[in-house]
């Protein structure tokens, strides 16, 4: 029996070789080394550009917080907040994604989101909780990468991002609108204006805008943009109108848009548009197209000219034709006197003359020099009564005399005037009212009062009472009297009706600047009316007592009868005429104004 | 064939090594060999006659968790995604923002656990690592004391890894709040994985035999 022994150990001796020594652990650290290398190469491969964004003031912004978005993604963050050399602005440094740094090129433009409450709304509100960050916004083709950029006070109007088209608008002021304002098409805000800005002339603002796609594709060079902002209130045949676009538009003013007639040509980035004061603005001037020059002509006119200023229309059979584009004053030798001329160039639109669409200045002077020849002349017309506001006229006088289109020294086509009728008006209704200020109302009254109190003495005689034949003749003078009375008070009647004839006609035409002077003489007119006519009542007093008187005298010799009722019919006429007078007199003492008016 | 009796404790005039006795012993089953054998009969490991290996490996892990632990350092741990802002924080950084907060006591945790162990830990096995060729001034009885620790506390140093795995497990509210893991984590935990193993590759009976040979 053996005794169980452990079985023989396989011996190998070791092998030996040079890497026998090392332990493989060792690739443990090599894998780590490798790994971290890998980890720290790629992150700093990855590790994004470093841009410079200077701001005017970056509150809000933090370092190592503020992201930087683009369409709302975080693409880079903030490094450092530091000032520039002059502590004149705030460098923000922001690590952006490497991939994007090529887009940043001299487009890109930058500016800090805050939460901002307009009147159209509020904004940003998001970062009422995370605080603000910086929005960039570039086009989508890289460019030549930068690394500085001057950052934006406020959000741009137009995202280079989004499709759309820059206009410019040209207002003779900006007072209405506010930067932000939109632009509306058919009451739907399809984009929105920035701050407007003076022109370089600064003889106007440019007011730069940005339609969004697909609303941009209503554009075209025949579309005319007008202002709505405000409240416009216009009174009317349907009594009062409030007007307003919205409380939006109300607070920061707007702009809308239209193209009223088709066939217009596509539009450029930045054209610029000419801004109207309203719809019926724009509307008005689509009949100017403006590719077609207008027709200059000039008018001179020897009288005054006050009333007639820059822009007032020309008017062809009460149509506007064009507008008055100068008015200057020139002095110059007319037979070795000095004469002063007022010159107005009226800027007429041929294709308002009727002559179509196309028509150039040459047509359209050709037909003023047919219509000339036929009697075309140039007047001045009160426009209105309220505001002396002059208009040219052009009218047909085929009774006047010949004339024809001359050229100036200018190469001006001139047109023949005519004297305004705004001159020789005045001069009737001053000629009217001399007339009735001229009526012997104060003679007439003297001899009648006169003639009364002799009749009263011839009465009041004893011997009177004896005297029937006396009687007879003063009855026979008082007859005679009667229609001359009457005839007195037809003349006033038709002196006045004259006198209304021609205010009507003053009303019609209208001549402010002499009103003045009409209402001025009528006044003295009614004056004098109103002096004699305080008279009457004193001599209807003495008429009637001369009545009474009569009266009293006839009972006494009531055989004569025929004389009685020839006495009594006189005494009744009289009396009427002295009713006439105080009605007369009341009227004119309560409304002397009836005299002009005509009621 | 002399007995030697292991079980008897104070009889350590008659115990003698393996390596005194000229053999080579399997470091996991314990049966001795002639010198030059390469691997053990009974169960199969290799056998490491003057702990060349054991010592290379523990260079090597040590080496690889001391490079891992630069990126834990210097990446962030947390990424934390909340409704308001999202930040990044590191080791050191977290440590000491809480240290700002006023949070004394769990910056002192967050500091020791991740700061000063993991350190601690790398300077104590690159001493007995290296106190193992020469003479050292500490007694053998306290290298062991060192060594136990060292094996002892290299668990607990998971701890902050820990912290982040239940976090990000936990904190997933959508867009509300969002804590993720960052690099420094994984690079964290292998630190410590890597310290761990290299520990373990210290085979303590070299602390004895360097001891013998100071005899």
């Amino acid at each position: 029996m053996t005794e169980p022994s452990p079985a023989d150990p396989i011996v190998r001796p070791a092998r030996r070789g040079p890497m026998s020594r090392l332990s493989p652990v060792w690739l443990v650290p090599i894998l780590a080394l490798a790994v971290s290398l890998g980890i720290a190469w790629q992150s700093y491969a990855e590790r994004g550009v470093l841009i410079e964004i200077a701001f005017p003031s970056a509150s809000g912004v933090a370092a190592e917080k503020t992201e930087l978005k683009y369409r709302e993604v975080s693409v880079g963050l903030v490094e450092t907040v530091s000032f520039s050399d002059d502590l004149s602005e705030v460098i923000v440094a922001v690590r952006v994604d490497r991939k994007l740094a090529p887009y940043m090129d001299e487009d890109a433009r930058f500016w800090v989101v805050r939460p901002e409450v307009s009147a159209q709304g509020i904004s940003g509100l998001n970062t009422v909780l995370s605080g603000v960050y910086i929005e960039g916004s570039w086009d989508s083709e890289a460019g030549t990468a930068q690394t500085a950029f001057a950052g934006l006070a406020r959000a741009p109007l137009a995202d280079p991002t989004r499709k759309g088209t820059a206009i410019q608008l040209s207002a003779r002021d900006g007072n209405s609108i506010v930067a932000g304002a939109p632009i509306l098409y058919r009451g739907i805000p399809v984009g929105a204006v920035e701050a407007p800005e003076l022109t370089d002339t600064g003889d106007g603002v440019i007011i730069r805008g940005f339609v969004e796609a697909p609303h941009d594709r209503n554009l075209s060079t025949n579309t005319r943009f007008w202002d709505i902002s405000g409240v416009s209130v216009s009174l009317g045949p349907g009594g009062v109108s409030l007007d307003f676009s919205s409380v939006a538009s109300l607070v920061q003013g707007g702009i809308s848009f239209d193209t009223m007639v088709a066939g217009g040509e596509a539009v450029e980035q930045g054209q610029v548009f000419p801004l109207y004061a309203n719809q019926a603005a724009a509307r008005a001037s689509l009949l100017d197209d403006p590719s077609l020059d207008s027709l200059k002509v000039l008018a001179v006119f020897d009288g005054s000219i006050g009333g007639l200023s820059e822009g007032a229309i020309v008017r062809f059979r009460g149509v506007q034709v064009g507008a008055v584009e100068n008015v200057a004053m020139i002095a110059s030798d007319q037979s070795g006197r000095k004469v002063v001329q007022l010159h107005a160039t009226l800027a007429i639109n041929p294709a308002r003359l009727g002559l179509g669409e196309g028509a150039g200045p040459e047509d359209g002077l050709n037909f003023l020099r047919d219509y000339v020849a036929q009697g075309l002349r140039v007047r001045l017309a009160t426009a209105s009564l309220l505001s002396g506001q002059l208009v040219v006229d052009l009218v047909e006088l085929p009774e006047a005399e010949a004339a024809e289109v001359t050229m100036t020294e200018d190469k001006l086509p001139q047109l023949p005037t005519v004297e305004a009728d705004v001159a020789d008006l005045n001069a009737t209704a001053e000629g009217v009212f001399q007339r009735i200020n001229n009526l012997p109302v104060e003679e007439l009254l003297a001899s009648l009062q006169s003639l009364i109190d002799s009749a009263n003495t011839i009465v009041a005689a004893d011997e009177t009472r004896a005297l029937v034949p006396g009687i007879n003749a003063t009855m026979a003078e008082l007859q005679t009297l009667v229609p001359d009375l009457k005839a007195t008070l037809a003349k006033t009647e038709a002196t006045l009706e004259e006198a209304r004839k021609i205010t009507a006609g003053l009303r019609e035409s209208g001549a402010t600047e002499n009103v003045n002077k009409v209402f001025s003489s009528a006044a003295a007119a009614a004056d004098a009316v109103e002096i004699a006519v305080a008279e009457l009542p004193k001599l209807t007093a003495r008429l009637n007592t001369l009545a009474a008187r009569t009266e009293n005298v006839l009972s006494a010799y009531d055989d004569s009868s025929r004389l009685i009722t020839n006495a009594l019919s006189t005494l009744r006429d009289i009396s009427e005429a002295a009713d006439a007078l105080r009605t007369l007199a009341r009227t004119l003492q309560r409304n002397p104004n009836s005299l002009l008016m005509g009621r | 064939m002399p007995v030697y009796n292991m079980e008897i404790p104070g009889n350590d005039a008659a115990l003698i090594s393996a390596q005194r006795a000229g053999l080579v012993a399997c470091s996991h089953c314990g049966r001795v060999y002639p010198p030059g054998t390469e691997s053990c009969g009974r169960c199969g490991s290799g056998l490491d006659p003057d702990g060349r290996k054991s010592l290379q490996g523990v260079w090597a892990w040590l080496a690889a968790g001391i490079l891992v632990y630069l990126p834990a350092n210097i990446y962030p741990m947390l990424r934390t995604n909340t409704l308001l802002d999202s930040s990044e924080s590191t080791i050191v950084g977290g440590a000491i923002e809480l240290f700002h907060h006023g949070a004394y006591a769990v910056a002192a945790i967050v500091f020791v656990a991740s700061i000063l162990i993991p350190i601690g830990k790398f300077l104590a096995i690159g001493y007995l690592a290296m106190s193992l060729g020469r003479r050292s001034r500490m007694s053998v009885h306290h290298r062991h004391m060192l060594f136990e620790v060292v094996e002892f506390i290299g668990r607990w140093s998971m701890i902050d890894v820990f912290v982040v795995a239940i976090l990000s497990a936990l904190v997933h509210l959508g867009s509300v709040a969002n804590v993720n893991p960052g690099i420094a984590a994984v690079s964290f935990a292998l630190s410590v994985a890597f310290t761990m193993l290299s520990a373990q590759s210290l085979d303590p009976r070299l602390i004895w035999d360097a001891d013998e040979e100071d005899r």
